[in-house]
């Protein structure tokens, strides 16, 4: 029954008493370090200034500073760079990313050691990891078996670790554990670690930021009571895909075996191959927050020591919140990142890394990304499969006589339709020209804006068919393709040749088996499309001579891009033509290995006539 | 950041420039194809220009869709003409009257009218040889009539697009020798040069049909074969198609002074030693007035040798060497064997002989132009240019001696080996 | 082969590249003269023995090699710019440095971007302004010289097989036009004109000084023999084989009247139906050709001024210097006035290239002298 007050409530304003949406406003905790104290924003701050006062309340705002372009800072720049900060003092010119974690104002808890004592290190770790909140970790109170008992806790994390492996040591400590204990607490650490512990790799550690990247990662660390070090237990397992088929280069002929996200099983699949002592793995840390483990492995008896070093220099330098996959390493460490060309290779399969490391380059695999980088790399080695060498010399030198030929397709061939059929009307036969002339009355559009529009279509084809889910994906690819291919050309939009032509640069797109260099392959068609309809074949030299001159001048990790070639060294056995194995002698010379001779000039023994005295018998 | 915005703004005019008008870029809708071109003597004005325009929409779907079987509704191409003052000029006026631009891109085709040719033709040749579009293997002819009737009724049924015609014409000369294929490079060259006069295939548009036939030997003719004495326009063929190519127009520099047959331009071409096959009769040595045929083609390049007294004379001597294929007889001897074939050989070899004689003769007489380039061979003399250029060739040449010998063998004479009489009967 | 990177007299940083990038780098750039209307002014002389008239003219740049190398011995690690300075004294030096090499280098090199153009308005562009071509064409001398002498050599050595197949195509192409007898009289137009004046004509090869500025990234004097043999053979080959196509398949008296003949042997080829009209394709080839040698010619200019004025770095050079070749070449006023400046242009080369080092030879053996006689 609608009585006066609910009519009443329902004509007049209501003040909205629910809560608004939320909005993420800015706190005075965001910029710590303009709490260091300077007072006026200066004009190349970015985003809006807040005072610099630590009070909660809210605050009056500076008016917002319109947003000034600010230029990347080089290296060579910043020793001015730091120069002009010194002498403007207070004039908060914001420095790179803030480097580690560390709050303002106290001393880093992490650099903390291991106290002897129990409820110490127990406090320690809940405030590092902010228990109880934080229900990933686990904080489990054991009681070692020992005579006397002696307390302790292990840390880890849920999820990370193997429940059968912590089990099995839970087991040794606390009830298996029948040795008399030494008198000195010092000491229990180790002991623990030599007699008692059967974990296969045990470690000792006091300082609480080694246990705090050990724990992170899946170990378990065990504190005992009276040791001023903590046992940190190697128990990692964790759910992660299997070693399973190459998604992106597949071949005929070879192993189909590609990494996966896990370090060590990509490192383990490099050693199947490589069944080598002086294969080295080193490791380090990149990504601040993230703390990604990178692995570098190269052939230490091969590999140029200028080149290992500059790649350990080069990863241990950068200073980034988080490497998430290894593409953002490559290209943190490229040399040209504003060129379009890839300089650095990125394979998913072990069995060319391989082939890379017995050449003397260095591989990069980082922790969480199935593709492994190998530098250096050559144009030449981004269109070589693996397919090639696998398979005899002739099919290999045909395949790489293919792809030369798809490569210029890819890039050339719209530029080169729309020259020659806007400038260039001579050069195709009479009967073609008529033909496409006769095709392209009935079109309204001009030949550039019908280029244009299906190369964007095309692209957008395979944009789409990417991203749509499972089993829609190839199907719609197809349909998609033929569907709007044929309609276009039903409704007068396009010219049938078009549709072909650009059928077949896109199928000599994905004849390069490197999809960075596809890309960017990709790209360079736009251009060579633009030059093409404004300056005919003039255009298009003036391009392809443009991009020589700059390809030539790439280099990727102090090797040329364009070796051996380019530059002319040693003329290798495997760049355009393949020729047999028995003819492979040298290794590629512009990485400058230790030993160049990979094999003897009779590498077929079988060939040199047998031994006087009747041969071995084999 | 004033840099930034400075270099953003000149990329940006940088770009408007380039793509203004995209200068020069020409849509393939925006243009007309002239497939040929023909030179008429105008009444008023220097030139009748007629041009041979492509339909690109009717060849497209004629080759493309299958649709236009039957219709003639639309032709493949089309043909326009004006009076001018020159080759260029009539373009330009013609475009007045086209709703396209009209590019000479893929013109095949040259026609110049006999009229035009005897005035001399040396003049427009400057203009044909400087233009971009023209290109320097189009070939050249010379047609009797007007060219502008020529190129109108010029349909031959079977092709798509009359440049095919044009193109085909080349190679066929090659199959037969009765007319040979000239391209603008090599008439302009041989204009230009001091040891040849140049010389041009005739044709013709023949609308008789089959009344223009001279009588044959049997019927009262004369006894020289009048199969050879066509040229363009005379040989009686009805069909469909009214154009036809037999025989050459001899020119003197520019001027034409005279046409030679078909049979002679054989001659003409085994001289040159550019004869490649043909199919040639003459009369039987043992049987007259049958015929013979042999499947004629020269086996060497003519051999030459020349020689200069010191007042300048000249003699040269031609060695021709031809081989054959016994084609045809009508009289039935066995030729095959070998008593009777050094007849046939030599009868051939004396007929073969006396045409190119004769040809010459009427070259040295009646043209006074040396269309053999015997000059070529002479060159070989004079150690330098202007010695070469005093001695002036071209003008001695009718006092030269030649001397023609043929050289024939025959060396197969096809599926038949031997040829036995005809048993019974009256 | 390590790439490293020289400090020569404390000057200037060049890249370096080893002997047979710097051949093949030389001779490409030398074929550049092919493609523009130089072999037309060669029929003038010669006739139908043009094709005989570079021999005379290799001989001669043999020589000049020999002497450019004595005179680069006399002081290694240096080059041409500086010896000149050593031989006749700081002011004198640098005068003769300006005047002779670096204002010839800017004069061809305007030249060239002129007549590069030209060629591609006569053959392509038709209707372009000649301004936006001649921009195009510095625009990528430009960047060429900007990346250095390394990136060039590199990109000669990179498409050098490219522009040697297109000269064999068109060259073997047109064997159905060849015509023997165009080659007689064999003497053309008389032995003194076809061997004495066209030794003149094709013996001043710009490369001769450019040789000399960019000695240093080459690898050094005792390199220059070997180097300047090689690619004078080569380049001067590649044109004998060009002018005797040219004479076998138009004979010399229409050979005489194209603008470009080597444009006109393209536009010839006929093999069949479907491939004719192929000159398209040799714009690629001939831009590329055309802009490694601008790019040739600037990166010498610049790196000689900067040298001569004894400047660290020659990259800053490279705009103004750019800009006056861009406004040089657009002075002439039409084409024919373009192909008479080539003419006399060729005839001022014989400075720098030949009477420079015989100059430097006679001073520094003077100097020697001098100084023998003082001790």
């Amino acid at each position: 029954m609608i009585n006066v007050k609910n009519l009443l409530k329902l004509i007049t304003y209501q003040e909205n008493s629910q809560r608004e949406g939320f909005v993420l406003e800015e706190t005075v905790h965001d910029h710590p370090k303009s709490a260091k104290g300077e007072s006026s924003p200066g004009g190349e701050d970015s985003h809006g200034q807040r005072e610099a006062q630590a009070e909660p309340a809210p605050q009056k705002k500076a008016p917002a500073v319109r947003r000034a372009f600010k230029k990347p800072i080089r290296p060579a720049d910043k020793a001015n760079h730091k120069q002009k900060k010194k002498e403007n003092g207070a004039a908060g010119e914001s420095q790179p990313a803030p480097t580690s974690s560390q709050t303002m104002g106290e001393p880093p808890i992490s650099n903390l050691s291991v106290s002897a004592s129990l409820a110490e290190n127990r406090k320690i770790i809940k405030k590092l990891y902010g228990l109880p909140a934080n229900k990933d970790i686990v904080v489990r109170d054991i009681v070692l078996g020992t005579s006397p008992a002696i307390d302790g806790f292990i840390v880890f994390i849920d999820g990370l670790v193997d429940k059968s492996i912590q089990n099995l040591l839970l087991q040794a400590l606390m009830l298996f554990a029948v040795r008399p204990v030494p008198a000195e607490r010092g000491q229990l650490a180790t002991y623990v670690k030599e007699k008692m512990l059967p974990g296969n790799q045990v470690v000792l550690k006091s300082r609480f930021n080694d246990i705090l990247n050990a724990v992170n990662y899946g170990d378990t660390a065990l504190f005992l009571e009276g040791c001023a070090e903590a046992v940190l237990v190697e128990t990692k397992g964790w759910e992660h895909r299997g070693v399973d088929l190459p998604t992106v280069e597949q071949v005929v002929r070879g192993p189909h075996e590609a990494f996966s996200e896990t370090l060590r099983t990509n490192t383990a699949l490099i050693r199947k191959i490589i069944k080598n002592e002086n294969l080295t793995t080193e490791l380090l840390t990149v990504g601040s927050r993230n703390r990604a483990l990178v692995a570098i492995m190269y052939q230490r008896d091969l590999a140029n020591p200028a080149l290992v070093a500059e790649v350990k220099r080069r990863i241990s330098s950068i200073k980034t919140d988080r490497i998430i996959d290894s593409g953002m390493l490559e290209e943190m460490i490229m040399d040209t990142p504003y060129n379009l060309t890839p300089t650095i290779l990125a394979t998913e399969r072990p069995d060319r890394v391989a082939s890379g490391i017995i050449d003397g380059r260095v591989a990069i695999i980082v922790d969480g990304s199935p593709y492994v980088l190998l530098v250096p790399a050559t144009m030449y080695e981004m269109l070589h499969t693996g397919e090639e060498l696998y398979s005899r010399w002739q099919l290999g030198t045909f395949i790489r006589l293919l792809r030369a030929l798809a490569f210029n397709l890819s890039f050339l061939l719209p530029g080169l339709y729309l020259a020659v059929v806007l400038f260039h009307h001579e050069m195709i036969p009479t009967e073609l020209l008529l033909a496409i002339a006769g095709n392209r009355e009935r079109v309204p559009l001009p030949s550039l804006v019908e280029v244009l529009l299906m190369e964007i279509s095309f692209e957008l084809i395979r944009e789409a068919g990417l991203r749509i889910p499972g089993a829609m994906g190839t199907t719609i690819g197809i349909v998609g393709a033929l569907v709007l291919g044929q309609a276009a050309v039903q409704a007068n939009i396009v010219s049938p040749v078009l549709v072909i032509l650009v059928a077949v640069t896109g199928l000599a797109g994905f004849a390069i088996p490197y999809y960075s260099l596809a890309f960017s392959l990709r790209i360079y068609r736009f251009y060579y499309i633009i030059l093409g309809a404004t300056l005919g074949f003039f255009g298009i030299a003036c391009g392809l001579f443009t991009q020589i001159v700059l390809t030539a001048n790439l280099k990727s990790f102090g090797v040329p891009y364009l070796a051996p070639i380019g530059p002319r060294t040693v003329p290798g056995a495997d760049v355009v033509t393949r020729l047999p194995l028995f003819f492979h002698e040298k290794r590629p010379d512009y990485l400058n290995p230790q030993d160049i001779t990979s094999q003897p000039d009779i590498a077929r023994g079988w060939l040199e006539p047998p031994a006087k005295d009747g041969g071995k018998d084999y | 950041m004033r840099a930034i915005k400075i270099f953003a703004l000149f990329l940006a005019v940088l770009a408007v420039v380039f793509l203004t008008g995209c200068f020069g870029s020409r849509e393939t809708d925006e243009t007309t194809y002239v497939l040929a071109m023909g030179l008429d003597k105008g009444e008023k004005d220097n030139l009748i220009l007629t041009v041979t325009i492509a339909n690109p929409k009717v060849i497209a779907g004629m080759a493309g869709g299958g649709g236009g079987g039957n219709g003639k509704g639309a032709e493949s191409f089309l043909t326009a003409s004006v009076e001018t003052l020159g080759p260029i000029t009539g373009l330009e006026q013609l475009n007045t009257a086209t709703s396209r631009h009209l590019s000479l891109l893929h013109t095949k085709a040259l026609v110049i009218s006999e009229e035009l040719a005897q005035e001399g033709i040396g003049k427009w040749f400057s203009t044909l040889s400087r233009y971009y579009e023209l290109r320097a293997t189009s070939f050249v002819f010379v047609c009797r009539g007007k060219a502008k009737d020529f190129l109108e009724k010029n349909k031959p049924p079977l092709e798509i697009s009359p440049t095919k015609q044009y193109e085909l014409i080349g190679s066929l000369s090659r199959a037969h020798g009765l007319y040979h294929d000239i391209t603008f490079k090599e008439f302009y060259e041989e204009l230009k040069s001091r040891s040849i006069q140049p010389s041009l295939p005739l044709a013709a548009i023949h609308e008789g049909g089959l009344e223009t036939a001279r009588p044959g030997v049997k019927q009262g003719g004369e006894l020289e074969l009048p199969l050879g004495k066509y040229i363009a326009g005379d040989i009686p063929i009805a069909g469909e198609n009214k154009a036809q190519f037999y025989g050459t127009a001899v020119f003197q520099k520019d001027k034409m002074v005279g046409t030679i047959s078909g049979e002679e331009t054989r001659f003409y071409l085994m001289l040159r030693g550019k004869f490649e096959t043909g199919f040639m009769n003459f009369l039987d040595p043992l049987s007259q007035p049958e015929t013979l045929a042999f499947l004629v083609h020269q086996a060497r390049s003519p051999k030459y040798v020349t020689r200069m007294s010191e007042d300048g004379s000249v003699t040269i001597d031609i060695d021709l060497y031809l081989e054959a294929e016994l084609a045809a007889m009508l009289s039935g001897i066995n030729y095959e064997s070998p008593e009777y074939k050094p007849f046939i050989e030599a009868a051939f070899s004396q007929y073969v002989q006396e045409g190119c004689q004769r040809l010459i003769q009427r070259t040295q007489e009646e043209f006074k132009a040396d269309i053999f380039g015997f000059g070529e061979q002479l060159k070989k003399h004079f150690w330098t240019v202007p010695s070469w250029t005093e001695y002036k060739w071209l003008e001695r040449y009718p006092e030269a001696q030649v001397n023609v010998t043929v050289h024939t063998r025959v060396r197969r004479t096809g599926l038949q080996l031997k040829t036995m009489p005809l048993e019974g009967g009256q | 082969m390590s790439h490293r990177q020289r400090m020569v007299g404390k000057i200037i940083k060049e890249g370096m590249f080893g002997p047979g990038e710097a051949v093949i780098l030389l001779a490409i750039s030398s074929i550049s003269r092919l493609f523009l209307s130089y072999p037309g002014m060669l029929f003038e002389i010669g006739g139908p023995a043009t094709w005989l008239t570079p021999l005379g003219g290799l001989v001669l740049a043999l020589a000049a090699i020999f002497v450019l190398s004595l005179v680069l011995k006399k002081s290694p690690g240096s080059t041409i710019v500086e010896i000149n300075e050593q031989a006749f004294g700081p002011y004198l030096g640098v005068a003769v440095n300006i005047l002779a090499i670096v204002m010839v280098l800017e004069l061809l090199g305007a030249t060239y971007i002129r007549e590069f153009s030209e060629a591609m308005l006569v053959t392509t562009l038709r209707f372009t302004p000649i301004s936006v071509v001649d921009a195009a064409f510095l625009a990528l001398g430009l960047l060429g010289a900007y990346l250095g002498i390394e990136a060039l050599a590199r990109t000669a050595r990179l498409t050098y097989l490219y522009v040697l197949a297109a000269l064999l195509f068109v060259i073997l192409a047109l064997i159905p036009f060849w015509n023997f007898h165009n080659l007689l009289p064999l003497l053309g137009k008389g032995p003194k004109e076809v061997f004495i004046l066209g030794s003149l004509s094709t013996a001043t090869l710009a490369e001769l000084v450019i040789a000399g500025v960019i000695i240093q990234a080459m690898g050094g004097a005792e390199k220059l023999t070997r180097i300047g043999y090689r690619f004078i053979f080569m380049g001067f080959g590649l044109m004998m084989i060009t002018l005797l196509d040219l004479v076998l398949t138009y004979n010399w008296t229409v050979s005489e009247e194209f603008t470009q003949p080597f444009l006109r042997l393209a536009r010839t080829i006929y093999l069949g139906r479907f491939f004719q009209r192929l000159e398209a394709i040799f714009i690629l080839v001939w831009v590329v050709v055309g802009a490694l040698k601008i790019a040739l010619l600037l990166y010498a200019t610049a790196v000689s001024l900067a040298r001569s004025l004894k400047l660290p770095d020659y990259r800053p050079l490279l705009w103004p210097l750019g800009l006056a070749m861009y406004i040089l070449s657009l002075l002439p006023v039409d084409m024919v006035t373009t192909i008479r400046l080539d003419n006399y242009l060729r005839w001022l080369l014989f400075v720098p290239a030949y009477l420079l080092p015989l100059l430097i030879l006679a001073a520094l053996w003077l100097k020697g002298r001098g100084a023998r006689a003082g001790n």
